[in-house]
Protein backbone atom coordinates (compact mmCIF):
# COMPACT_ATOMS: atom_id res chain seq x y z
CA UNK A 1 0.00 0.00 0.00
CA UNK A 2 1.49 3.26 -1.11
CA UNK A 3 0.15 6.84 -0.51
CA UNK A 4 2.66 8.54 -2.26
CA UNK A 5 2.08 9.81 -5.68
CA UNK A 6 4.84 9.22 -8.27
CA UNK A 7 7.52 12.56 -9.22
CA UNK A 8 5.63 12.04 -12.28
CA UNK A 9 2.22 12.62 -10.74
CA UNK A 10 3.35 15.57 -8.79
CA UNK A 11 4.75 17.20 -11.31
CA UNK A 12 1.87 16.79 -13.64
CA UNK A 13 -0.39 18.24 -10.83
CA UNK A 14 1.59 21.06 -10.72
CA UNK A 15 1.80 21.95 -14.11
CA UNK A 16 -1.95 21.89 -14.34
CA UNK A 17 -3.14 23.28 -10.69
CA UNK A 18 -0.67 26.63 -12.32
CA UNK A 19 -2.05 26.28 -15.83
CA UNK A 20 -5.91 26.34 -14.35
CA UNK A 21 -5.26 29.73 -12.39
CA UNK A 22 -5.08 31.33 -15.08
CA UNK A 23 -8.30 30.00 -16.52
CA UNK A 24 -10.97 32.85 -14.95
CA UNK A 25 -14.27 32.19 -13.77
CA UNK A 26 -16.34 33.32 -16.46
CA UNK A 27 -20.17 34.14 -15.10
CA UNK A 28 -21.00 35.10 -18.47
CA UNK A 29 -19.95 31.89 -20.24
CA UNK A 30 -23.53 30.95 -19.48
CA UNK A 31 -25.02 34.02 -21.97
CA UNK A 32 -22.53 32.89 -24.59
CA UNK A 33 -24.05 31.45 -28.27
CA UNK A 34 -22.70 28.30 -29.17
CA UNK A 35 -20.65 28.67 -31.62
CA UNK A 36 -19.08 31.39 -29.32
CA UNK A 37 -18.69 29.14 -26.09
CA UNK A 38 -17.01 26.30 -28.03
CA UNK A 39 -14.23 28.88 -29.58
CA UNK A 40 -14.28 30.78 -25.85
CA UNK A 41 -15.40 28.76 -23.45
CA UNK A 42 -14.86 25.10 -24.56
CA UNK A 43 -10.87 25.41 -25.67
CA UNK A 44 -9.78 25.85 -21.47
CA UNK A 45 -10.44 22.85 -20.60
CA UNK A 46 -9.02 21.43 -23.63
CA UNK A 47 -6.13 23.26 -23.43
CA UNK A 48 -5.51 21.50 -20.10
CA UNK A 49 -6.21 18.27 -21.40
CA UNK A 50 -8.91 17.60 -19.61
CA UNK A 51 -11.60 16.75 -22.33
CA UNK A 52 -9.88 13.24 -23.45
CA UNK A 53 -7.59 12.44 -20.10
CA UNK A 54 -9.27 8.74 -19.52
CA UNK A 55 -8.94 7.54 -23.29
CA UNK A 56 -6.27 6.23 -25.12
CA UNK A 57 -3.89 8.22 -27.02
CA UNK A 58 -4.44 5.86 -30.47
CA UNK A 59 -7.70 7.54 -29.84
CA UNK A 60 -6.41 11.24 -29.56
CA UNK A 61 -6.70 10.68 -25.60
CA UNK A 62 -3.94 11.11 -22.81
CA UNK A 63 -3.90 7.55 -22.18
CA UNK A 64 -4.43 8.06 -18.41
CA UNK A 65 -6.40 5.75 -16.01
CA UNK A 66 -8.88 6.87 -13.61
CA UNK A 67 -6.35 8.00 -10.62
CA UNK A 68 -4.20 9.87 -13.26
CA UNK A 69 -7.37 11.65 -14.85
CA UNK A 70 -8.97 12.35 -10.93
CA UNK A 71 -5.73 13.81 -10.07
CA UNK A 72 -5.67 16.06 -13.14
CA UNK A 73 -9.38 17.60 -12.14
CA UNK A 74 -8.38 17.79 -9.10
CA UNK A 75 -5.88 19.80 -9.62
CA UNK A 76 -7.47 21.82 -12.06
CA UNK A 77 -9.92 22.39 -9.22
CA UNK A 78 -7.24 23.65 -6.72
CA UNK A 79 -5.67 25.79 -9.49
CA UNK A 80 -9.32 27.87 -9.48
CA UNK A 81 -10.57 26.54 -12.69
CA UNK A 82 -14.31 27.38 -12.85
CA UNK A 83 -16.17 24.41 -10.79
CA UNK A 84 -18.99 24.30 -13.67
CA UNK A 85 -16.86 24.56 -16.29
CA UNK A 86 -14.70 21.06 -14.99
CA UNK A 87 -18.07 20.02 -14.60
CA UNK A 88 -18.77 20.43 -17.93
CA UNK A 89 -16.12 19.18 -19.14
CA UNK A 90 -15.97 16.11 -16.60
CA UNK A 91 -19.77 15.34 -17.99
CA UNK A 92 -18.39 15.31 -21.60
CA UNK A 93 -15.76 13.00 -20.74
CA UNK A 94 -17.16 10.45 -18.06
CA UNK A 95 -20.97 10.35 -19.19
CA UNK A 96 -20.45 10.49 -23.10
CA UNK A 97 -16.73 9.85 -23.90
CA UNK A 98 -15.97 6.72 -21.91
CA UNK A 99 -19.32 5.10 -22.91
CA UNK A 100 -18.03 5.49 -26.59
CA UNK A 101 -14.98 4.24 -25.97
CA UNK A 102 -16.01 1.23 -24.02
CA UNK A 103 -18.93 0.72 -25.89
CA UNK A 104 -19.49 1.98 -29.78
CA UNK A 105 -18.38 -0.18 -32.86
CA UNK A 106 -14.63 0.31 -33.96
CA UNK A 107 -15.54 2.54 -37.24
CA UNK A 108 -17.59 5.11 -34.66
CA UNK A 109 -14.60 4.95 -31.76
CA UNK A 110 -12.52 5.86 -35.01
CA UNK A 111 -14.90 8.59 -36.02
CA UNK A 112 -15.77 10.29 -32.63
CA UNK A 113 -13.21 10.35 -30.56
CA UNK A 114 -10.17 12.43 -32.03
CA UNK A 115 -12.62 15.32 -32.11
CA UNK A 116 -13.96 15.01 -28.69
CA UNK A 117 -10.81 14.45 -27.08
CA UNK A 118 -9.59 17.55 -29.00
CA UNK A 119 -12.38 19.53 -28.23
CA UNK A 120 -14.14 20.16 -31.63
CA UNK A 121 -16.82 18.20 -30.29
CA UNK A 122 -18.86 18.85 -27.49
CA UNK A 123 -20.96 15.69 -26.28
CA UNK A 124 -23.72 16.11 -23.66
CA UNK A 125 -25.02 13.48 -21.27
CA UNK A 126 -28.77 12.89 -21.55
CA UNK A 127 -29.97 10.22 -19.60
CA UNK A 128 -32.39 12.58 -17.20
CA UNK A 129 -36.11 12.78 -18.07
CA UNK A 130 -38.88 14.87 -16.65
CA UNK A 131 -40.22 11.67 -15.03
CA UNK A 132 -37.14 10.19 -14.48
CA UNK A 133 -34.08 11.58 -12.06
CA UNK A 134 -33.20 7.91 -9.97
CA UNK A 135 -35.36 5.79 -11.36
CA UNK A 136 -33.53 5.35 -14.87
CA UNK A 137 -35.18 2.26 -15.11
CA UNK A 138 -38.49 3.75 -16.67
CA UNK A 139 -37.61 5.78 -19.34
CA UNK A 140 -40.12 6.95 -21.41
CA UNK A 141 -37.94 8.10 -24.37
CA UNK A 142 -38.84 5.35 -26.42
CA UNK A 143 -36.75 3.51 -29.78
CA UNK A 144 -38.65 2.03 -32.38
CA UNK A 145 -36.82 -0.42 -34.58
CA UNK A 146 -36.67 0.77 -38.30
CA UNK A 147 -34.77 -0.48 -41.47
CA UNK A 148 -31.41 0.24 -40.74
CA UNK A 149 -31.69 1.85 -37.25
CA UNK A 150 -33.85 3.45 -34.43
CA UNK A 151 -36.27 6.29 -34.39
CA UNK A 152 -36.22 8.03 -31.18
CA UNK A 153 -39.16 9.74 -29.32
CA UNK A 154 -39.04 11.28 -26.08
CA UNK A 155 -37.85 14.40 -23.71
CA UNK A 156 -34.68 14.28 -21.80
CA UNK A 157 -34.20 17.50 -19.18
CA UNK A 158 -30.82 18.73 -17.40
CA UNK A 159 -28.53 17.83 -20.44
CA UNK A 160 -25.39 18.40 -19.71
CA UNK A 161 -23.42 20.70 -22.50
CA UNK A 162 -27.03 20.16 -23.72
CA UNK A 163 -27.10 23.57 -25.41
CA UNK A 164 -23.74 23.62 -26.93
CA UNK A 165 -23.04 19.63 -27.75
CA UNK A 166 -22.32 18.44 -31.07
CA UNK A 167 -23.63 15.06 -29.98
CA UNK A 168 -25.66 13.61 -27.31
CA UNK A 169 -25.31 9.79 -25.58
CA UNK A 170 -28.87 9.19 -24.47
CA UNK A 171 -30.36 6.25 -23.22
CA UNK A 172 -34.38 4.91 -24.65
CA UNK A 173 -36.37 1.95 -24.01
CA UNK A 174 -36.25 -0.39 -27.32
CA UNK A 175 -38.21 -3.65 -25.01
CA UNK A 176 -40.64 -2.46 -22.31
CA UNK A 177 -40.96 -5.66 -21.13
CA UNK A 178 -37.17 -5.86 -21.06
CA UNK A 179 -36.46 -5.56 -17.36
CA UNK A 180 -32.99 -4.37 -17.03
CA UNK A 181 -32.70 -4.92 -20.55
CA UNK A 182 -35.14 -2.75 -21.38
CA UNK A 183 -33.17 0.51 -22.65
CA UNK A 184 -30.55 1.00 -25.15
CA UNK A 185 -27.32 3.34 -25.39
CA UNK A 186 -27.09 5.43 -28.53
CA UNK A 187 -24.84 8.47 -30.05
CA UNK A 188 -26.84 11.18 -31.52
CA UNK A 189 -25.80 13.77 -33.65
CA UNK A 190 -26.53 17.46 -33.00
CA UNK A 191 -28.16 17.73 -36.45
CA UNK A 192 -29.74 14.75 -36.24
CA UNK A 193 -33.32 15.39 -38.13
CA UNK A 194 -36.11 15.21 -35.31
CA UNK A 195 -33.38 16.44 -32.85
CA UNK A 196 -34.06 19.57 -31.17
CA UNK A 197 -31.90 21.04 -28.53
CA UNK A 198 -33.57 23.54 -26.03
CA UNK A 199 -32.42 26.98 -24.48
CA UNK A 200 -29.91 27.07 -21.54
CA UNK A 201 -31.91 26.21 -18.56
CA UNK A 202 -31.33 29.36 -15.72
CA UNK A 203 -29.76 28.12 -13.35
CA UNK A 204 -28.15 28.81 -9.80
CA UNK A 205 -25.49 26.33 -9.49
CA UNK A 206 -22.28 25.61 -11.78
CA UNK A 207 -23.22 28.57 -14.28
CA UNK A 208 -20.74 27.91 -16.93
CA UNK A 209 -22.15 24.22 -17.72
CA UNK A 210 -25.16 25.06 -19.89
CA UNK A 211 -27.72 22.96 -19.54
CA UNK A 212 -31.25 22.45 -21.14
CA UNK A 213 -33.90 19.79 -22.76
CA UNK A 214 -33.21 17.47 -25.60
CA UNK A 215 -36.33 16.89 -27.48
CA UNK A 216 -36.29 13.62 -30.05
CA UNK A 217 -39.06 13.39 -32.38
CA UNK A 218 -38.82 10.15 -34.40
CA UNK A 219 -35.68 11.35 -34.98
CA UNK A 220 -33.59 8.30 -36.69
CA UNK A 221 -30.55 7.12 -35.30
CA UNK A 222 -28.45 4.22 -37.19
CA UNK A 223 -27.71 1.13 -35.72
CA UNK A 224 -23.87 2.32 -35.97
CA UNK A 225 -24.79 4.59 -33.60
CA UNK A 226 -26.08 1.82 -31.02
CA UNK A 227 -23.61 1.57 -27.97
CA UNK A 228 -23.02 -1.67 -26.60
CA UNK A 229 -25.73 -4.32 -28.45
CA UNK A 230 -29.50 -3.04 -28.50
CA UNK A 231 -30.64 -4.16 -24.47
CA UNK A 232 -27.46 -2.82 -22.64
CA UNK A 233 -28.72 0.84 -21.95
CA UNK A 234 -28.59 0.33 -17.90
CA UNK A 235 -25.01 -1.45 -18.22
CA UNK A 236 -23.50 1.80 -20.34
CA UNK A 237 -25.00 3.78 -18.21
CA UNK A 238 -23.91 2.36 -14.50
CA UNK A 239 -19.97 1.53 -16.18
CA UNK A 240 -20.23 5.45 -17.10
CA UNK A 241 -21.14 6.03 -13.59
CA UNK A 242 -18.17 3.98 -12.10
CA UNK A 243 -16.35 6.75 -13.88
CA UNK A 244 -18.24 10.18 -13.19
CA UNK A 245 -19.33 9.27 -9.71
CA UNK A 246 -15.22 8.91 -8.80
CA UNK A 247 -13.13 10.96 -11.27
CA UNK A 248 -15.67 13.60 -11.51
CA UNK A 249 -15.75 14.42 -7.83
CA UNK A 250 -11.90 14.91 -7.76
CA UNK A 251 -13.32 18.57 -9.01
CA UNK A 252 -14.62 19.05 -5.67
CA UNK A 253 -11.47 17.63 -3.91
CA UNK A 254 -9.76 20.29 -5.54
CA UNK A 255 -12.32 23.03 -4.94
CA UNK A 256 -12.32 22.25 -0.96
CA UNK A 257 -8.43 22.09 -1.15
CA UNK A 258 -8.95 25.85 -2.24
CA UNK A 259 -11.90 27.08 0.20
CA UNK A 260 -10.11 25.10 3.06
CA UNK A 261 -6.46 26.98 2.15
CA UNK A 262 -8.15 30.56 1.91
CA UNK A 263 -10.10 29.85 5.30
CA UNK A 264 -6.57 29.59 7.29
CA UNK A 265 -5.29 32.26 5.72
CA UNK A 266 -8.36 34.20 6.64
CA UNK A 267 -8.01 32.86 10.29
CA UNK A 268 -4.28 33.77 10.59
CA UNK A 269 -5.32 37.02 9.55
CA UNK A 270 -7.95 38.33 11.11
CA UNK A 271 -8.13 39.10 15.06
CA UNK A 272 -11.77 39.33 17.09
CA UNK A 273 -11.66 39.64 20.87
CA UNK A 274 -7.95 40.38 21.04
CA UNK A 275 -6.73 37.41 19.11
CA UNK A 276 -6.21 35.97 15.89
CA UNK A 277 -9.38 34.02 15.08
CA UNK A 278 -7.15 30.92 14.20
CA UNK A 279 -6.27 31.29 18.25
CA UNK A 280 -10.11 30.93 19.13
CA UNK A 281 -10.92 26.84 19.86
CA UNK A 282 -14.37 26.68 18.10
CA UNK A 283 -12.97 28.50 14.55
CA UNK A 284 -10.01 25.84 15.17
CA UNK A 285 -11.63 22.65 15.47
CA UNK A 286 -14.07 24.23 12.81
CA UNK A 287 -10.71 23.76 10.59
CA UNK A 288 -9.73 20.01 11.73
CA UNK A 289 -13.45 19.08 10.78
CA UNK A 290 -13.13 20.70 7.29
CA UNK A 291 -9.45 18.81 6.62
CA UNK A 292 -10.72 15.72 7.98
CA UNK A 293 -13.61 15.57 5.32
CA UNK A 294 -11.29 16.18 2.93
CA UNK A 295 -8.62 13.87 3.32
CA UNK A 296 -11.37 11.28 4.40
CA UNK A 297 -13.22 11.73 0.71
CA UNK A 298 -9.95 11.97 -0.81
CA UNK A 299 -8.43 8.65 0.20
CA UNK A 300 -11.97 7.08 -0.41
CA UNK A 301 -11.85 8.58 -4.44
CA UNK A 302 -8.24 7.65 -4.78
CA UNK A 303 -8.94 4.25 -3.50
CA UNK A 304 -11.77 3.58 -6.03
CA UNK A 305 -10.07 5.37 -8.69
CA UNK A 306 -7.01 2.47 -7.91
CA UNK A 307 -9.78 0.11 -8.13
CA UNK A 308 -11.40 0.83 -11.49
CA UNK A 309 -7.32 0.89 -12.58
CA UNK A 310 -7.20 -2.81 -11.21
CA UNK A 311 -9.74 -4.19 -13.25
CA UNK A 312 -11.52 -4.49 -9.74
CA UNK A 313 -15.80 -4.23 -8.92
CA UNK A 314 -15.60 -1.37 -7.17
CA UNK A 315 -19.05 -0.44 -6.87
CA UNK A 316 -18.63 -0.13 -2.97
CA UNK A 317 -16.02 2.40 -3.33
CA UNK A 318 -17.70 4.58 -5.85
CA UNK A 319 -20.19 4.80 -3.99
CA UNK A 320 -18.29 5.41 -0.78
CA UNK A 321 -15.85 7.88 -2.61
CA UNK A 322 -18.98 9.86 -3.93
CA UNK A 323 -21.37 10.22 -1.03
CA UNK A 324 -18.65 11.04 1.09
CA UNK A 325 -16.76 13.82 -1.06
CA UNK A 326 -20.34 15.46 -2.41
CA UNK A 327 -21.16 15.90 1.40
CA UNK A 328 -18.19 17.07 2.48
CA UNK A 329 -18.05 20.00 -0.36
CA UNK A 330 -21.09 21.18 0.62
CA UNK A 331 -20.09 21.18 4.66
CA UNK A 332 -16.99 22.67 3.60
CA UNK A 333 -18.57 25.24 2.00
CA UNK A 334 -21.29 25.96 4.67
CA UNK A 335 -18.16 26.42 7.24
CA UNK A 336 -16.62 28.72 5.12
CA UNK A 337 -19.63 30.33 5.45
CA UNK A 338 -19.25 30.72 8.97
CA UNK A 339 -15.72 31.62 9.16
CA UNK A 340 -15.91 34.27 7.01
CA UNK A 341 -19.21 35.75 8.45
CA UNK A 342 -20.71 38.40 6.90
CA UNK A 343 -18.23 38.42 4.06
CA UNK A 344 -19.50 35.11 3.09
CA UNK A 345 -22.93 36.69 1.69
CA UNK A 346 -20.58 39.03 -0.81
CA UNK A 347 -20.43 38.27 -4.18
CA UNK A 348 -16.41 39.11 -4.46
CA UNK A 349 -15.33 36.81 -1.52
CA UNK A 350 -16.98 33.81 -3.56
CA UNK A 351 -17.89 31.83 -0.58
CA UNK A 352 -21.65 31.88 -1.57
CA UNK A 353 -20.63 30.49 -4.89
CA UNK A 354 -18.89 27.38 -3.26
CA UNK A 355 -21.79 26.62 -1.48
CA UNK A 356 -24.19 27.00 -4.57
CA UNK A 357 -21.67 24.91 -6.37
CA UNK A 358 -21.17 22.27 -4.14
CA UNK A 359 -25.38 21.69 -3.37
CA UNK A 360 -25.99 20.21 -6.43
CA UNK A 361 -22.93 17.34 -5.97
CA UNK A 362 -25.60 15.82 -3.58
CA UNK A 363 -27.94 14.95 -6.42
CA UNK A 364 -26.46 14.63 -9.69
CA UNK A 365 -24.45 11.37 -10.63
CA UNK A 366 -27.30 9.64 -7.88
CA UNK A 367 -28.45 11.64 -5.45
CA UNK A 368 -26.60 10.87 -1.60
CA UNK A 369 -29.59 8.62 -0.66
CA UNK A 370 -29.01 6.56 -4.02
CA UNK A 371 -25.64 6.22 -2.72
CA UNK A 372 -26.20 4.60 0.42
CA UNK A 373 -29.01 2.47 -1.01
CA UNK A 374 -25.80 1.12 -3.48
CA UNK A 375 -23.39 0.45 -0.54
CA UNK A 376 -26.31 -1.15 1.65
CA UNK A 377 -26.93 -3.84 -1.36
CA UNK A 378 -23.04 -4.11 -1.52
CA UNK A 379 -23.27 -5.26 2.35
CA UNK A 380 -25.82 -8.03 1.06
CA UNK A 381 -28.60 -5.99 2.88
CA UNK B 1 -19.92 -30.80 -16.08
CA UNK B 2 -22.39 -33.12 -14.89
CA UNK B 3 -25.85 -32.94 -15.10
CA UNK B 4 -26.08 -33.32 -11.17
CA UNK B 5 -23.77 -29.98 -10.79
CA UNK B 6 -26.14 -28.14 -12.78
CA UNK B 7 -28.99 -29.28 -11.29
CA UNK B 8 -27.20 -28.35 -7.97
CA UNK B 9 -26.31 -24.29 -9.47
CA UNK B 10 -29.74 -24.20 -10.35
CA UNK B 11 -31.11 -25.22 -7.26
CA UNK B 12 -29.10 -22.64 -5.29
CA UNK B 13 -30.28 -19.66 -7.52
CA UNK B 14 -33.54 -20.50 -7.49
CA UNK B 15 -33.65 -20.42 -3.36
CA UNK B 16 -31.58 -17.33 -3.85
CA UNK B 17 -34.12 -15.42 -5.87
CA UNK B 18 -36.87 -17.25 -4.22
CA UNK B 19 -35.53 -16.12 -0.84
CA UNK B 20 -32.93 -12.89 -0.49
CA UNK B 21 -33.94 -11.25 -3.75
CA UNK B 22 -37.17 -9.63 -2.08
CA UNK B 23 -38.81 -10.15 -5.24
CA UNK B 24 -42.56 -9.64 -4.20
CA UNK B 25 -43.58 -13.13 -5.73
CA UNK B 26 -44.88 -16.18 -4.09
CA UNK B 27 -42.43 -18.73 -4.35
CA UNK B 28 -43.98 -21.30 -6.55
CA UNK B 29 -44.69 -18.56 -9.38
CA UNK B 30 -40.40 -18.20 -9.38
CA UNK B 31 -39.89 -21.63 -11.39
CA UNK B 32 -36.24 -22.74 -13.18
CA UNK B 33 -38.22 -21.56 -16.88
CA UNK B 34 -40.33 -18.84 -15.17
CA UNK B 35 -39.67 -15.41 -16.98
CA UNK B 36 -37.82 -13.00 -15.01
CA UNK B 37 -37.37 -9.61 -17.41
CA UNK B 38 -40.71 -9.11 -18.15
CA UNK B 39 -42.04 -9.96 -14.62
CA UNK B 40 -39.98 -7.24 -13.28
CA UNK B 41 -37.94 -9.88 -11.26
CA UNK B 42 -34.85 -8.31 -12.38
CA UNK B 43 -35.50 -4.74 -12.65
CA UNK B 44 -32.09 -2.71 -12.21
CA UNK B 45 -31.53 -3.13 -8.61
CA UNK B 46 -32.17 -6.59 -8.55
CA UNK B 47 -30.18 -7.50 -11.40
CA UNK B 48 -27.44 -5.63 -9.63
CA UNK B 49 -27.62 -7.48 -6.41
CA UNK B 50 -27.49 -10.96 -8.46
CA UNK B 51 -24.59 -10.55 -10.30
CA UNK B 52 -23.13 -9.53 -6.85
CA UNK B 53 -24.31 -12.98 -5.67
CA UNK B 54 -23.12 -14.57 -8.65
CA UNK B 55 -19.74 -12.92 -7.88
CA UNK B 56 -19.26 -14.02 -4.61
CA UNK B 57 -21.21 -16.97 -4.42
CA UNK B 58 -19.86 -18.85 -7.52
CA UNK B 59 -17.19 -16.87 -7.80
CA UNK B 60 -17.76 -15.50 -11.77
CA UNK B 61 -17.71 -12.56 -13.46
CA UNK B 62 -20.25 -11.56 -15.91
CA UNK B 63 -18.24 -9.98 -18.53
CA UNK B 64 -20.06 -6.89 -20.52
CA UNK B 65 -20.65 -8.92 -23.52
CA UNK B 66 -22.42 -10.94 -21.84
CA UNK B 67 -24.72 -8.79 -20.02
CA UNK B 68 -28.10 -9.72 -22.69
CA UNK B 69 -31.52 -10.19 -22.21
CA UNK B 70 -31.27 -13.79 -23.53
CA UNK B 71 -29.18 -14.47 -21.14
CA UNK B 72 -31.31 -13.09 -18.15
CA UNK B 73 -34.32 -14.68 -19.17
CA UNK B 74 -34.76 -17.33 -16.72
CA UNK B 75 -32.74 -19.09 -14.08
CA UNK B 76 -32.28 -21.79 -16.55
CA UNK B 77 -30.32 -19.67 -19.06
CA UNK B 78 -28.69 -18.00 -16.19
CA UNK B 79 -27.26 -21.23 -15.27
CA UNK B 80 -26.38 -22.20 -18.47
CA UNK B 81 -23.93 -18.74 -18.53
CA UNK B 82 -22.47 -18.66 -14.97
CA UNK B 83 -21.49 -22.94 -16.67
CA UNK B 84 -20.44 -21.55 -19.85
CA UNK B 85 -18.49 -18.50 -17.88
CA UNK B 86 -16.62 -21.17 -15.48
CA UNK B 87 -15.99 -23.59 -18.02
CA UNK B 88 -14.00 -20.61 -20.35
CA UNK B 89 -12.36 -19.75 -17.47
CA UNK B 90 -11.48 -22.95 -16.51
CA UNK B 91 -9.55 -23.54 -20.43
CA UNK B 92 -7.49 -20.56 -19.96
Amino acid sequence: MDFSLSARQKERYARTKAAAEGLPTDSAAAGLRREQWKELVWKRPAGLGLLGAAVPEEHGGAGFGALDTALLYEAAGEGGADTGLLFAAAAHLFACVRPVLEFALPQTRKALLPGLCAGELIAGNAMTEPESGSDVSRLTTRATRVDGGYLLDGVKSFVSNGPVADLYVTYATTDPEGGYFGSTAFAVDRDSPGLEAGAPLAKTALAACQAGEVVFTRCFVPDDRVLGSPGQGQLVFQTSMQWERSCLFAIYLGQQERVVRRCVQHVRERRQFGKRLADLQPVADRLADMRLRLESGRLLLYRACAGIDGGEDTSLWVALAKLAVSEAAVATALDAGRIFGGRAFLAEYGIEEHVRDALPATTFSGTSDIQRRLIAQEMGL
Amino acid sequence: MTDLERAALLDQLLRYVREELETGLPADQITPGSPLLETGVLDSVRTARLLAHIRTAHDVRVPPVHMTGEHFRTLETITDLILLLRSRAASL
